[in-house]
Formats: C-alpha cells, sequence, structure tokens
C-alpha cells in the first residue's frame, strides 16, 4: 500500500494523475471566470453629468447603472442644496461621499441595497459621568486601560493612576473595560456613578489556546503531544540564545548547553532523545517558517509550542521526525500604543574551572610518572627546591597558573530591548529591537547582535487580511587570533601548559608555550578572528476569507543570512631565546583569510482551510502545498606575507601567495499535505493527517516519500456520567500513530555531502605537486552509493490531560514508542575498501519512554500566589537493527562506543575494571594484560576466562543518553514581589570522564590537584592508578565511567514591581526591577571540575554562571 | 445587483488561481526540479572521459605517499630514536612495547596505505573507459597507479605480515576480505613491478617531477625481493636500477632531506611537497625549541654510538674515539644528521649543555635524551606549527639499491668487487668520505654483513628502512627491548644521572608479537573475518 505510492511526481499514475488533471481544470475554469468579472467591474463607476442636480436624480441615476435598490425615507432630502455634478468614471463610493458632503445623511451599502439615511446624533445624549479605578491582579492600577461604552465609539482610557472618567447615555448601557494580557470585562452601569474594576491576566489567551502546526487549537480539544510555552518564560531568562531559555520548561525536551562561549553558547534541542543517528535537531518554525531558533530574540516571543508525537507534527512530514518547535512572536493590537523597554546587565563567571598544581607538586609527580615507568627522574632535587625560595629567578624558575593568566575577560553582558506596538481596527505594527553585548572570559573573546523586528497586520478589507513581518538581525562574534580554533587554543594550552612555562619574561619578552604561540600574546597582541552574520527574514502572508468559514492562505517567506567571517593572523615571530637572545623561527607569517557564505531559504505555501459546523459536528479542513529551496554558496581567499601586520584585507597580502576556494549546494523540497479535524461535541476528538514530501537529497525513484498519521481524543469530563463528578475539570485520553520522513542527515546545513548524500563525486579541490608547482588531483573519497530514499520515523502515543480542583492542580502524561527505519547514516566499513562510507539506509532505532507533567497553582489570602510545576521525561534508547553490522569503535581518547543491537547507540564499551594492583604476585596471579603491568594499574576482568586480557573482554560500560530527564519550576507573588525559580537535572546518564581525569603522560601536560591522590606503594587505598608514561589505564574501562546524574539550579528570579502611582510620576505606567541568576548552584557527585550538564574535557570554553539586573518599563 | 457579488468573487478568483498557480508551478512537470546535481565536483557516473580525468585521478594516489602527519616517526618504534610524547603520533608505545591493537599509528598506516590502494584501484578499474588518449600515456597512468599500489603494499607487509590483497574497488558483497598470506602478497608486488616497468619512463620532463619511474619500480623490485630474503632476485633487481644509469650518489647528504635539493639524481621516489601551499610539519616535529620545534622525535645514543671513526672502525675499537670527545673523529653523517651540543642548524647554534639552555634536559620540549635530529630540519621554516616545512620525504635513493644490492649480494654468498663498490659509493660519497670497505678490511660474509647493517644504519635514520630491517634481520628482540639511553651527563651535577648517561625509556619488546603489528582493532571490529597477528 505504502509503496504503491512511491512513483515519481511528474509521471503520474492513476490516483495523482487524477489529482494533476483537477488541479489543470481548475485552473482553466477560474481564467474563464475571470475574464467575466473584469468586464463587470466597471459598471461599479458612475457616469454623471448635471448641473444642479437633486440628490433625487442622483440615486435613480445609480440605480439605474448599478442595478442597486436605493432606498431613503421621505422627506430625507428636504434641507439638501442641489449641487453641480459631473462625474466621469468615477466610483460608485466617491460619488456618494461626494453627494452627501455637508449634508445631515450618511449610507449603508450592503451586496444589493443602497441606503440612505440621516447620521446618528454625535455625543448629543450624553447625560451622566461615570469614574473609578481600574486595578489589576494586585490590586495595582492600571494606566492606560481602555473603557468603552458597549455598543459605541464612546471610550476613554485610564490614567497613570488607573483612574478614568467617562460619558454615559442616560439611557444607561454597559461598560467594556480591556487592557492589554488581561481578560476584557463588561459591567452594567445600573445607574451608577462610580465603577470600580479589578481586571484579571488572560490566562485563557495563553493557556488555553495553542498554536499547533497551520493554526491554533484550544488546548481542550488537543489529540497530539504538545508543549506549550509562554513568552515571558523564555525572555525572562538572562540569556543570549533562544535555546538555552528552552531548557528545563517542557517535559519531553532535553536542552544542552556545552560551551559558555559568546556567540557559541547556543543550547543542542533534543525532542524525545535521539531518534536517529544522524541529525536529530528538530524542525523550528518562527510564524510557520523554518529558521535557526536562535534567530529570534527572546523579548519577541509571544509563545512556543513544543509538538512532540506525530500526530502533531507530522503535517510538517520532513525533518519533523525530531519533533517541532513553533515559536509564534508578538503582534500588535488594535489599541493605545504601547511602549517598553527593558534591559538587564550581567555578569558571567566559569561554572567549574581545573584545579591544577603548582611548579613544585608538578615536578615531584612529573619525576614519580617517569620513574614508574622505567625512566630516570626528569627534574633535578635542586631545581625542585628552588621553589621554596620566593625569591628565586622567575625566568629560570617559574611556576604559572594558565588558566588564570588566560581568563582575561570581564564576563559583562548587556542586553537592551524596546518594543512598540499600536495600531487600530485596520492596521496594527509591533516594532522592537534588542541589542544584546557580551564580553568574554577571555580579552578580545566577544559577541554582540543588533535585533530588529517589524510585524504588521492590514485588513486590506474585511475579508482580506495581510500580514508583513520583517526581522533582521546583526550579529558580531570576535574571538583572539588562536592556532587551529580560537577559544579552543586559550583553553587547549591553558589546560595541558605547565606551570614550568614562562608567559612573560621578566624584561617584559614574550615566550613561546609549547614550541608555539603563547595565548596570553595572541589575546593582546594577535590579530582578530571575526565572524560576522547577517541575517534577513521577510515573511508576507494574505489571508482571504472566501465565505464564512473556507479561507485561502499564501505565504512567501525569504531568508537570506550572509556570514562574513575574517581571519587574520599576525606573524609575532619574534621570539627569542630568552638566555641566549637568539631568534626563535617559528615561521609564522602575516595572513588574512576572509571567508563569504551566503545562504537562501525561500518557502512558498499554499493553504486552505474549511471549518464548518453540523450541530455538534465540527469539521476542520486543511489542504496546502509547500515549496523550500535552500541554496548555499561559500567563497574563501587568503593571502599571506603581508608586509604591515596591523592590514586584514585580501590586497595587503602578496599576491603570489593567494589561494582561494569555493563552493555551492542546493536543496529542493517539494510538498503537500493536508489535515482533518473532526470533533463532536468537544467530546470525541479526531484528526488525520497526510503528506507527500518530495526531495532532492534522494535519487530519482525514490524521492517521493508518503506520511500519514492519527489521532483520537476523549475528553471524558464531558460526558453526562461525569457531571455528578464535581472536582474535575479536565479528563482527556489521547492517542496517536504517525510516520515522518527525515531526509537531513547532518546537523550542519551547508556541506556537499548533506545535499547530495547519494552521489559520490570526484572533487577537484585536492592537489599535489609534480616538478615545483600544484597539480590538481581529483579524488572519489566517498564509497559509490547505490541507493537511497527516506529514514521514516513510526511513532505511537498515548496521552492523558487531567485538571482537577477549579484547574489549579493539572497534569499530563504521555507514553511513546518512536521506532526510526532505514536511518540515514555513513555506517563505518573496512579500511581496506579504501573508500569513506557513504550514506545507507542502515538500520532501525527505537525510543520509547513517558512524559509527566504537573502544575499547581493556589494562593494564600489574596496577595500571596504561588505555582508549582514539574516535569520529569524518560527515553529508552535502543538499536533494534544494524544489517548484521554491529561493531565497536575506538577513538583517538581510546573510548570505546559502540554500534549494537540491542543497546543504546553510542554506548560505552571496556574493560570491567576490578581495583588496582597492590603487588606484583596479584598482577602475576591475573590473566596477563600487558608485560609492563604492575602494582598500581587497574585490574581489567578477564570475561571470557581465557587467561589473556585483550579486546574480547570488553563489555557494554553504559550510555551517556540521559534517561530521566526534569525540571521543576516555581513561581511567587506577593503584592510587588515576584519570584521565580527553575531547577533542571537528570537522574541517570553515564559519562566517560577518560579525557578529562586522566594524567598527563609525558611533561606536556599538567597534572590535577585530585591526580595527587594516584597510587604508590605508601598510598595504596589511592582514588587514581599509578602514574605512567603509558596509557595501560587510560584505555575504556567502566573505572572511568560515572554517573553524570546532576541537579542544576538553572534560574532564579526576584523581582519588585514599584506601585505605578509612583512611577506615573515619571512618566512611566508600570515599572519592574528584577535581579536573577543563572546556572546558580549544581549538584553533582562528579569530580568539581566537570560541568555534569557539558562533561567536555577542560580544554573547551567553559560553562557559565551569570548574575545579572534588569528592569521592565512600560510607558 | 449581481455587481459587487462579482466584484468580490474576482478577488476570490485571483487568490485561487495565484493558490493554484503555486501549487501548479511546484510540481509544474519541470521534469527534474528535485534532480540537484553538485555544483563544484563531477559525478563519478561520468568521469572517466577525458586523459586530464584520468591524470588528475592518477595524482590523488600520490597523495598518500608522504603521509606528512606521522611518515618521519617510523624511526620512534626502532632502536634509533624516541619519541616523548603521544601526539600526534602515539608511536611512543610502539617504541616502548605498551602498545595494544587500539594504538593509533596501527589504523593511521593501515588506513592511509589502504586509502592509497582504494584510490589506484580506481583508476584501474576505470580508466578503460577514457578515450581519445595515446597508449603510451594510458600505459603511463597504469604503470604510476600500479606502482603506488605495489609500494603501499610492501609498507603494509613490512608492517603487518599478511594483509588482504585488494586489487579492484570492491563491491559490498566483498567487503569482508580475509588475510593473504605475506609471500602472495610480495609475488604480487613484483610480479606487478615486472609487468610495468616498461609502462613508465626513465625519467620525465621538469613539469612532471616526482613521478614514478622505471628506476622506482625496479627499486622497490629489489627492496621487496630483498626484504622477503630473495637475494638472487634482489640483486639481479638491483643491478638493473644501477644498469640504468640515471641515478648517482650526491655530493651533499644533508641537502637531499633539507629542502634544497628535491630533483637530486640520487632521490628515486619521494612524497613531494611544496611552500604554503602543500607543506608538512617536519620542522616541528624534528626541531627543538631554539628551531620552535617539539623534540618529537629525537635520536638516541644507541644510535649516536653506531657512527664509525674516521678511521673506518667503531668507537669501540677505534684509537681516535675519545670518550671525552665522543663527537670528535666520527663519521661526518653523525654531525649531519644529529645535533650535538654545539651544532649550528639554520645558523642557530644548539647546546644542551650550556647552563639554562632552552634545549636542555628538562625543559619544556626539550629532547629528553640530549640529542636533536639535523637531518630533515628544512632550511626554510615557515608556516603555522604543523604546517611549516615544505622538505620532501625521500622514500626511495640510490644509497639504499646499492646497499641493498651489496647486502643481497653478501647473503647469496656472492661477495666480489661489485659488492665493495657499491658499499663504497655510499661511504665515500663527497663530505662524508669514509674509508673504503676492502677485501682487506673485510672479506668474510659475516664481517660485511655487519658492515653493511652498521652502513645502512647509520645512512638512512629517521627513513622508514630501519624498522624492516631490525625486523628482517630478527634482531628487534636484541636491540629494542631494556633501557634506552640518550647524552652523557657530564655537566649537570644537579641532576641525579649526572656522569652517567641519561636514562630515557624502559623497553620492552615480546619476540612473539612485536615483529608485527597488530591489525587495527576497529578493522577487527568491522570485519570478523580478519584475524589478528599473534599476542595482540
Amino acid at each position: 500500500m505504502y509503496k504503491k505510492f512511491i512513483v515519481n511526481y511528474c509521471r503520474p499514475s492513476g490516483y495523482i494523475k487524477k489529482f494533476l488533471l483537477v488541479m489543470k481544470l481548475t485552473t482553466v475554469l477560474i481564467f474563464a471566470v475571470l475574464l467575466q468579472v473584469s468586464a463587470a467591474g466597471f459598471a461599479q463607476r458612475i457616469n454623471f453629468s448635471q448641473k444642479n442636480a437633486s440628490l433625487k436624480q442622483v440615486f435613480k441615476e445609480i440605480n439605474k447603472q448599478t442595478g442597486y435598490n436605493v432606498f431613503w425615507s421621505p422627506g430625507l432630502f428636504k434641507n439638501a442644496k442641489a449641487k453641480n455634478l459631473n462625474f466621469v468614471n468615477t466610483p460608485l463610493n466617491e460619488v456618494l461621499d461626494i453627494c452627501l458632503k455637508d449634508t445631515q445623511l450618511t449610507y449603508l451599502l450592503d451586496e444589493k441595497n443602497l441606503i440612505i439615511k440621516e447620521k446618528p446624533p454625535v455625543a448629543a445624549s450624553q447625560q451622566s459621568v461615570v469614574k473609578g479605578k481600574i486595578t489589576d491582579e494586585n490590586g495595582l492600577g492600571i494606566p492606560g486601560a481602555g473603557v468603552i461604552v458597549k455598543g459605541t465609539t464612546t471610550g476613554t482610557s485610564s490614567d497613570a493612576n488607573g483612574n478614568y472618567s467617562i460619558g454615559v447615555p442616560a439611557s444607561g448601557g454597559t461598560l467594556v473595560f480591556t487592557f492589554i494580557g488581561y481578560a476584557a470585562q463588561e459591567i452594567a452601569i445600573n445607574n451608577r456613578k462610580q465603577i470600580d474594576v479589578g481586571l484579571k491576566p488572560d490566562v485563557k489567551a495563553l493557556s488555553e489556546v495553542v498554536v499547533v502546526a497551520y493554526g491554533t487549537q484550544k488546548k481542550a480539544n488537543l489529540t497530539g503531544a504538545i508543549s506549550s510555552i509562554k513568552g515571558d518564560e523564555l525572555s525572562s531568562k538572562a540569556v543570549g540564545q533562544v535555546s538555552s531559555a528552552l531548557q528545563g520548561v517542557a517535559s519531553g525536551v532535553t536542552v544542552t548547553q556545552s560551551n559558555g562561549q559568546p556567540g557559541s553558547d547556543m543550547g543542542t534541542i533534543r525532542i524525545r532523545g535521539i531518534g536517529t543517528l544522524n541529525n536529530n535537531n528538530p524542525l523550528v518554525l518562527v510564524d510557520g517558517v523554518q529558521t535557526d531558533a536562535n534567530n529570534v530574540d527572546a523579548n519577541d516571543i509571544a509563545s512556543m509550542s513544543v509538538l512532540k508525537d506525530a500526530a502533531a507534527s507530522s503535517i510538517y512530514g520532513v525533518r519533523a521526525a525530531n519533533g517541532v518547535v513553533l515559536i509564534t512572536t508578538k503582534r500588535g493590537a488594535a489599541d493605545k500604543t504601547s511602549i517598553s523597554y527593558s534591559n538587564y546587565f550581567g555578569w558571567q563567571n566559569p561554572t567549574r574551572l581545573s584545579e591544577y598544581v603548582g611548579a613544585q607538586k608538578f615536578m615531584t609527580l612529573a619525576n614519580l610518572m617517569y620513574t614508574n615507568s622505567g625512566a630516570g627522574a626528569v627534574y633535578s632535587e635542586s631545581q625542585i627546591a628552588q621553589y621554596d625560595n620566593p625569591n628565586r629567578d622567575l625566568n629560570l624558575y617559574p611556576d604559572n597558573y594558565w588558566l588564570d593568566k588566560v581568563l582575561t575577560g570581564n564576563g559583562f553582558q548587556q542586553q537592551h530591548s524596546v518594543a512598540v506596538a499600536g495600531g487600530n481596527e485596520k492596521n496594527q505594527y509591533r516594532f522592537s529591537t534588542n541589542y544584546f553585548d557580551q564580553s568574554g572570559l577571555v580579552k578580545n573573546m566577544d559577541y554582540d547582535r543588533l535585533t530588529v523586528r517589524l510585524n504588521t497586520d492590514s485588513k486590506i478589507s474585511s475579508k482580506l487580511d495581510f500580514s508583513a513581518d520583517i526581522s533582521a538581525n546583526i550579529s558580531d562574534q570576535k574571538e583572539p587570533q588562536g592556532v587551529a580554533g580560537s577559544a579552543w587554543y586559550q583553553f587547549s594550552q591553558a589546560a595541558i601548559a605547565n606551570p614550568l612555562s614562562v608567559d612573560k619574561y621578566t624584561d617584559g619578552t614574550w615566550a613561546t608555550l609549547r614550541g608555539g604561540q603563547n595565548p596570553v600574546r595572541l589575546q593582546e597582541e594577535g590579530g582578530l578572528y571575526n565572524y560576522k552574520k547577517n541575517l534577513f527574514i521577510g515573511n508576507f502572508k494574505l489571508t482571504y476569507k472566501v465565505i464564512d468559514g473556507l479561507t485561502i492562505s499564501a505565504i512567501a517567506s525569504d531568508n537570506y543570512q550572509s556570514t562574513n567571517n575574517s581571519i587574520h593572523n599576525k606573524a609575532l615571530n619574534d621570539y627569542v631565546n630568552y638566555f641566549t637572545k637568539a631568534p626563535i623561527p617559528l615561521g609564522t607569517t602575516n595572513n588574512i583569510t576572509k571567508e563569504r557564505i551566503d545562504y537562501w531559504m525561500q518557502n512558498y505555501q499554499a493553504l486552505v482551510n474549511y471549518k464548518k459546523d453540523f450541530g455538534k459536528h465540527h469539521f476542520n479542513l486543511l489542504g496546502g502545498a509547500s515549496r523550500l529551496s535552500e541554496s548555499y554558496d561559500y567563497l574563501s581567499a587568503y593571502r599571506n606575507n603581508i608586509s604591515d601586520s596591523d592590514l586584514d584585507e585580501i590586497n595587503s597580502g602578496s599576491a603570489s601567495t593567494s589561494t582561494n576556494s569555493g563552493y555551492s549546494t542546493e536543496y529542493l523540497l517539494l510538498s503537500y499535505f493536508g489535515r482533518l479535524n473532526y470533533s463532536y461535541d468537544d467530546k470525541y476528538l479526531f484528526e488525520a493527517n497526510i503528506r507527500r514530501d518530495g526531495s532532492s537529497r534522494f535519487p530519482k525513484g525514490s524521492n517521493w516519500g508518503w506520511f500519514p498519521s492519527f489521532s483520537a481524543g476523549w475528553n471524558v469530563a464531558k460526558e453526562d456520567f461525569m457531571k455528578n463528578v464535581t472536582g474535575i475539570q479536565e479528563l482527556k485520553i489521547r492517542g496517536s500513530w504517525g510516520k515522518l520522513g527525515n531526509d537531513n542527515p547532518l546537523a550542519n546545513g551547508s556541506s556537499a555531502t548533506l545535499n547530495y548524500p547519494y552521489q559520490s563525486t570526484f572533487s577537484y579541490n585536492n592537489n599535489y605537486p609534480f616538478g615545483g608547482a600544484l597539480n590538481t588531483a581529483a579524488s572519489q573519497s566517498m564509497y559509490t552509493n547505490g541507493g537511497l530514499g527516506w529514514e521514516t520515523t513510526t511513532m505511537s502515543d498515548i496521552g492523558l490531560d487531567v485538571s482537577i480542583l477549579n484547574n489549579k492542580l493539572k497534569f499530563t502524561f504521555d507514553y511513546y514508542n518512536k521506532k526510526t527505519d532505514q536511518i540515514l547514516y555513513k555506517l563505518d566499513i573496512p579500511a581496506t575498501v579504501g573508500f569513506e562510507p557513504s550514506y545507507q539506509n542502515a538500520g532501525s532505532m527505537e525510543n520509547k519512554g513517558f512524559e509527566f507533567s504537573v502544575n499547581y497553582s493556589g494562593s494564600i489570602g489574596d496577595d500571596f500566589k504561588y505555582n508549582i510545576g514539574g516535569n520529569i521525561s524518560d527515553v529508552k534508547n535502543k538499536i533494534t537493527d544494524l544489517k548484521g553490522t554491529d561493531y565497536l569503535s575506538t577513538d583517538a581518547n581510546m573510548i570505546v562506543t559502540g554500534y549494537m543491537t540491542g543497546v543504546p547507540i553510542g554506548a560505552y564499551y571496556g574493560y570491567q575494571t576490578e581495583g588496582i594492583f597492590q603487588s606484583a604476585a596479584q598482577v602475576s596471579s591475573h590473566a596477563v594484560q600487558t608485560e609492563n603491568t604492575a602494582a598500581g594499574d587497574l585490574i581489567y576482568k578477564d570475561q571470557n576466562g581465557d587467561g589473556v586480557i585483550n579486546a574480547s573482554d570488553r563489555v557494554y560500560l553504559g550510555s551517556n543518553i540521559p534517561r530521566y530527564t526534569y525540571g521543576f519550576t516555581l513561581g511567587a507573588s506577593y503584592k510587588g514581589f515576584d519570584f521565580s525559580a527553575l531547577l533542571q537535572g537528570v537522574a541517570k546518564v553515564d559519562i566517560n570522564v577518560l579525557p578529562i581525569e586522566k594524567a598527563p603522560l609525558s611533561t606536556d601536560g599538567n597534572f590535577k590537584s585530585l591526580q595527587e591522590d594516584s597510587w604508590t606503594p605508601t598510598n595504596t587505598g589511592a582514588a587514581y592508578p599509578r602514574l605512567i608514561t603509558s596509557n595501560l589505564n587510560y584505555l575504556s574501562s567502566s573505572f572511568w565511567v560515572k554517573s553524570g546524574a546532576y541537579l542544576r539550579v538553572k534560574n532564579v528570579q526576584v523581582g519588585y514591581t514599584i506601585k505605578p502611582s509612583v512611577v506615573s510620576k515619571i512618566g512611566l505606567s508600570k515599572l519592574r526591577i528584577y535581579a536573577s541568576g543563572q546556572n546558580l548552584f549544581t549538584f553533582s557527585s562528579l569530580s568539581s571540575d566537570i560541568d555534569p550538564e557539558s562533561p567536555n574535557d577542560n580544554r573547551y570554553y567553559p560553562q557559565v554562571k551569570t548574575l545579572t539586573v534588569g528592569l521592565n518599563a512600560n510607558f | 445587483m449581481q455587481i459587487f457579488k462579482i466584484r468580490e468573487m474576482k478577488r476570490i478568483q485571483h487568490i485561487i488561481t495565484a493558490a493554484a498557480f503555486i501549487a501548479i508551478s511546484f510540481s509544474a512537470c519541470k521534469k527534474d526540479a528535485l534532480d540537484k546535481q553538485p555544483t563544484d565536483a563531477s559525478s563519478g557516473a561520468t568521469y572517466w572521459k577525458t586523459e586530464t580525468n584520468a591524470v588528475q585521478a592518477v595524482n590523488n594516489v600520490y597523495r598518500y605517499l608522504g603521509d606528512f602527519w606521522d611518515r618521519v616517526f617510523l624511526s620512534g618504534a626502532t632502536d634509533d630514536s624516541f619519541a616523548w610524547s603521544n601526539w600526534p603520533s602515539d608511536i611512543i608505545y610502539v617504541g616502548n612495547g605498551t602498545a595494544n591493537s587500539s594504538t593509533g599509528v596501527f589504523g593511521h598506516y593501515w588506513n592511509n596505505f589502504y586509502t592509497m590502494i582504494g584510490a589506484a584501484n580506481n583508476v584501474l578499474d576505470n580508466i578503460d573507459k577514457v578515450s581519445g588518449m595515446s597508449d603510451e600515456m594510458k600505459k603511463r597512468l597504469i604503470g604510476e597507479s600500479r606502482f603506488l599500489r605495489a609500494y603501499a603494499y610492501q609498507q603494509l607487509i613490512g608492517m603487518y605480515g599478511d594483509v588482504p590483497l585488494v586489487t579492484h574497488v570492491q563491491p559490498v558483497t566483498e567487503f569482508m576480505v580475509t588475510r593473504t598470506p605475506r609471500a602472495q602478497v610480495a609475488d604480487f608486488i613484483v610480479k606487478e613491478l615486472d609487468t610495468i616497468a616498461n609502462y613508465l619512463p626513465v625519467s620525465y620532463g621538469t613539469a612532471d617531477a616526482g613521478r614514478a619511474t622505471r628506476g622506482a619500480a625496479l627499486s622497490l623490485k629489489a627492496r621487496t625481493y630483498l626484504y622477503e630474503g630473495d637475494w638472487a632476485n634482489a640483486a639481479t633487481a638491483a643491478q638493473a636500477v644501477i644498469t640504468l644509469g640515471q641515478y648517482t650518489i650526491d655530493g651533499d647528504y644533508l641537502s637531499l632531506f633539507n629542502g634544497t635539493n628535491k630533483n637530486s639524481s640520487e632521490i628515486i621516489l619521494s612524497g613531494r611537497y611544496l611552500a604554503n601551499t602543500y607543506a608538512n610539519g617536519t620542522a616541528t616535529w624534528v626541531g627543538g625549541p631554539s628551531v620552535g620545534g617539539w623534540s618529537e622525535i629525537t635520536p638516541v645514543q644507541s644510535l649516536v654510538d653506531e657512527y664509525e671513526c674516521t678511521d673506518g672502525n667503531t668507537i669501540a675499537t677505534s684509537p681516535l674515539y675519545n670518550a671525552s670527545k665522543p663527537f670528535d673523529n666520527r663519521d661526518p653523517r653523525l654531525k649531519l644528521t644529529i645535533v650535538v651540543p654545539g651544532s649550528v642548524v639554520n645558523g642557530i647554534t644548539i647546546d644542551v649543555t650550556a647552563p639554562n639552555s632552552i634545549d636542555g634536559l628538562g625543559k619544556n620540549n626539550g629532547s629528553f635524551t640530549g640529542y636533536y635530529y639535523k637531518k630533515y630540519i628544512p632550511t626554510v621554516i615557515s608556516g603555522s606549527y604543523d604546517n611549516n616545512s615544505s622538505n620532501d620525504i625521500v622514500l626511495l635513493r640510490y644509497a639504499e639499491v646499492l646497499l641493498n644490492y651489496a647486502e643481497a649480494k653478501v647473503e647469496s654468498g656472492a661477495i666480489d668487487q661489485s659488492v665493495y663498490d657499491a658499499i663504497n659509493k655510499v661511504r665515500q660519497r663527497p663530505g662524508v668520505n669514509m674509508p673504503p670497505v676492502t677485501a682487506a678490511t673485510a672479506a668474510t660474509q659475516t664481517a660485511l654483513r655487519a658492515i653493511i647493517r652498521r652502513e645502512r644504519r647509520v645512512e638512512f635514520p629517521l627513513e622508514d628502512n630501519r624498522l624492516f630491517d631490525i625486523r628482517r634481520w630478527k634482531i628487534a628482540e636484541t636491540v629494542m627491548p631494556g633501557n634506552v639511553y640518550g647524552i652523557l651527563n657530564n655537566y649537570n651535577t644537579d641532576r641525579a644521572d649526572y656522569g652517567a648517561h641519561v636514562l630515557v625509556e624502559k623497553r620492552s619488546f615480546s619476540t612473539t608479537r612485536d615483529y608485527l603489528w597488530a591489525i587495527p582493532q576497529n578493522e577487527l571490529d568491522l570485519n570478523k573475518n580478519l584475524t589478528q597477528n599473534p599476542g595482540w
């Protein structure tokens, strides 16, 4: 059944052919109709010319020319003067306006009637005044709130203290009080002169309606697994990237931040774990258009929905297999213009840093390591003793703590946001701009970004809406010059350099470090690496309401991103041997690399949506088509031997050294999709989706795929039999099944292997020198791939939503089973083949798990309100099929990872350790490890009992895929004070600390304080094995696999809203000040220098904790 | 009456039309809208058309010859050198006997040579598709590819013993190969070289300097026979190179390795490099702190002691040897190859015995042995730390052919004047001029064998020969295990080793295991048909 539809679209057969035919016929018909319409259109214009024409004459003529029935009451025109009129092909409304000018008359025009009537009296019947105060949930006056007499245009707004005064008709009526973010309230006047009103926050608007694929839906009617997050949950965090703000706020969503470097500190988002062997990034759509989550400013986000199961996301088909994140940005409203400003200032510090030993200890440990290994001591006792003398010659006996030396930045960050929103009935806008500036922990390692967004909505007519959203940002990331990656260079040198390395001699000359550049000097005197990104996104949408319930939309989105990288290296080649003053020829040169990367994404979508109710039957039908193209263009140029080291443009270098490179890639995705929602009495809910995608990443014949999904829900609480059950407001059971496709084998969207994964090509970008000149070498590095098709994910989900205690306590539970087949992966192949593996449909994987979230909101007294929430999710990952090619892979750190059926992907394998050998006798009685094994070494278990420890003794040791990811949120408010906290953690995960905790194997490395507790004959109970120069103890083993469970206080915030009566004196309607902390505390059993969230070795830029203060102000 | 409605209709229709147009234009039966092709590379299916295609694909095979990250490190697995750090190569573990089947260098060389073989096989499987190429050119390109493949196999059997013999691009069904006995692979190598020797020109024009020549094929054949112990054939093949008349012993030993004499008539095959655009990291790996290097690979005392005194006697027997001036009156190649206290490299004096010398013992990045290599330090050091050298990596040279010839003759018992001539050509290179070996000084096979073995060791440090020599002579088990020493510390009283040679490392060597390297563990884990070498 499924297979049958995998046919080339352009050679349609049967079903598709018919569909196409219908489409074509429709077009032809539409053309025919259009011709008629154009001819008739002129008839609505009037040709009429007469002096002293009476109104009666004019209306009779209009009736004649247009066919409208024109009505007026007798005597209506008695005061009207005759006019000289001359209309040539003048539109009807203009004719009417001219004729009725200076009269007390107006008109009504409908489909076939023109009614002339008297203008209503203007504010003539105002007979009494109502006064009062509008307050918020805290009892504070709301300035600028709207008050309107229902059914009239009479209105006013409250003053700075929330007081208002409005004239009302004597007949009475109803007042409507409105304020953005608050539920409107209607109060009958009933002859009162004083009406005070307390507005309540509009929770309904934010929580009850959820943004879903191509629209919104009442939360009560959802059948898919969706988490929704309010914008202020994201914007209240002082983080630079939206992805980082998503951490811990929704169940089933795991965000890990692995890097604290300004501009590189985005989080990795995983929805329901790792679904595939390749790219696991979810699809992120901002206002319906695919982009990177970090391209939006958190302050602009109105809401965010995370679509987790197939039913919710399958309409997005491709790339929705890893879940979908829908971001909706804030828009203007037909209201008084509002201006808001917010800022914060923050200070960053590393969460954790390694502790290293000083020079003296270093030399002692190094000597121990070498003598343990059978070599002589490297450092003499007298050299070590020199360090007892504080007045020693620091040039000869240095003691440098390199981590302190490179941490030269101030870590200051600030953000300022301004938003202006407003509009009238017909046009609304919201303009916002944001400036973010972040200095790193290292001097010159900075990031700044300016974001601008303008969202506009226009009602072109009562039926035609148009919205144009334009956003742009300009960012600039800087790094000091560094070899092979700047942050890496700074931190890796600091982590590896031993304390005997001089940074600067006492006479001020720089020393080389580890035979190369000195990172501190690079910060101060080196060139700058500069990564500029410019982003423009235009998103245009036209929605036409054809008839009640039927709308057609056309959406065009263009996304252009350009990256300008400038990598400037200064020679800094004047290092000298401090003692002989002989120059040290590092051979570095002044050079410049310029890179230009252009990226275009164009997405055109057409949607038809039809809603219809038949009694209690509610139908919603959606159909659509989408064309998404991406192209990417890379160009790079390089020149060397720049005469003036300060210059950093290509032309400043020597032309004879110039090299350049460039390539481009293209991608096209065509999609058709449809959705049916059916509900009966809001009790029984059903949804079906179908999607067909064609991707340029697959070869002809297998590039089209069908992706269906179904879901159903039952609102049990609405059943009659539940009517007598009090205390349950919502009880819903959901279930879904669906299939999704994936054509995106890599996270990075640029490379040729990503965009042409089934192609094996000859690349010309290689050379070999014959006769002193480069000759082109054409290489086919990838093994030729026979064929490639869609990766598919099949997901089933069962969910339960419950709301009790008057909606105070809510919880949601989901259980899911996600199975990914035909995984696109470069499965390792033997090196003897001689080629790199190409992509293939490699196998299958399964993720099973549950998600649970609970929220309680309550209050004590009138003033103290609080809410508490928690979420936990679990995912169990397992490879279910690898085409019989299960294998283990050992990396350069000796970490062995498994690609084995039945266990999680990338699981740790290695030896099981059984302690540390305490004696030579123990070594010889144990299975043979190596000839060099001795007391103090790790004991590896002889799993197969063959008396030898070798590769066949390796076993499963654990998995680094987090189980039981959880988050807690706490919120409270009391009068003007508010408090919120987010705690986030993982209950079960394994981390391989081998690269972090192993001791150096030579003097090119530094010992950590914890390695002082290494085995010696006198320290037999040591935490670590003996220090030796070989890696016998640093093989993959259970000794180094540790629990990475942690709990982190991710965010704490305390705010105070100053009384409006105070701030109104300085022209503000609202002013809130706050202080917050990010990554404040961490609880983990790992050693103190490992950040459990990013258990990288300490050569990476560390995670940071940030303390901020800020304010939010509304004008 | 109807007009208003129709006007409204017009808008609807506009939108429907627009929507329909968009929808249709998506599919539009633009037949191959989804058929996107790479824009900067040629499809493998249509590649093989022109002579240029063939030439460029052959050029690609050469890219694996020099192996710039790791080639010079091979010496660290022998009694010549000590590699102190495990980066960029972890050959230190191979040298001291603590390697295991996952040690990086085992995978590195295996992968490099099989990639080279794959590239050559790709040419050989497809070159027939190219039309319009002269027979001569086609033969040459086939010859180059087969030569390079043979070279890779010669290296592989020397390192791993039995290895899978892959001679075409494999279909998926053939991925899980088994190991072919070493003798069969060797047989394959010499047969290949026999076939293609005449496909290859004796020499190339300047623009093609660096390509495989007939001399290279014959030299590799001689080496293969010699390494496999086929003395007679080795001698014949070496003689063929000599008879070719293309090669001479260069008058400037050091220039062969420092980038100043790339087209020397002594060099038969080298991995080629070019400043700035195709550079290697030799200066960083081999140089010491004074020249901005990391001393990753340094000579040990045992190599220093191997050099004869200028009278042609070893230091044990020569009256010219003065233990207090151990570097005087020695074979000039000692100071050409090794930095001894006071040696000058590129104008910089390096004296590890000087107080506070940045090259001294215990200094960061300083040599642990107290010695540095001078050989292979390029005269120009320019570029970033691992890309600052453009000297070539010498793979086959005439001195080896002559010594191969001599050894083959001696081992087969056919000692004649040509043996002495061959040895003396090498020993008496201008600038070296060691006393000749004659029938008077070395008459017996045993005496000559010792001389040839010493001659090879002092002539070829940092080239790949020593690794294969100690294996085929079965002397690794005696020269490898035990303590490794460096310079005599008679200058630093602070150190505990004052008055003795610096103890650099203690090595172990398993006779049942270490004559062959481990088949890389990752390879065994992927291919269950492969078997591991004994002891790993």
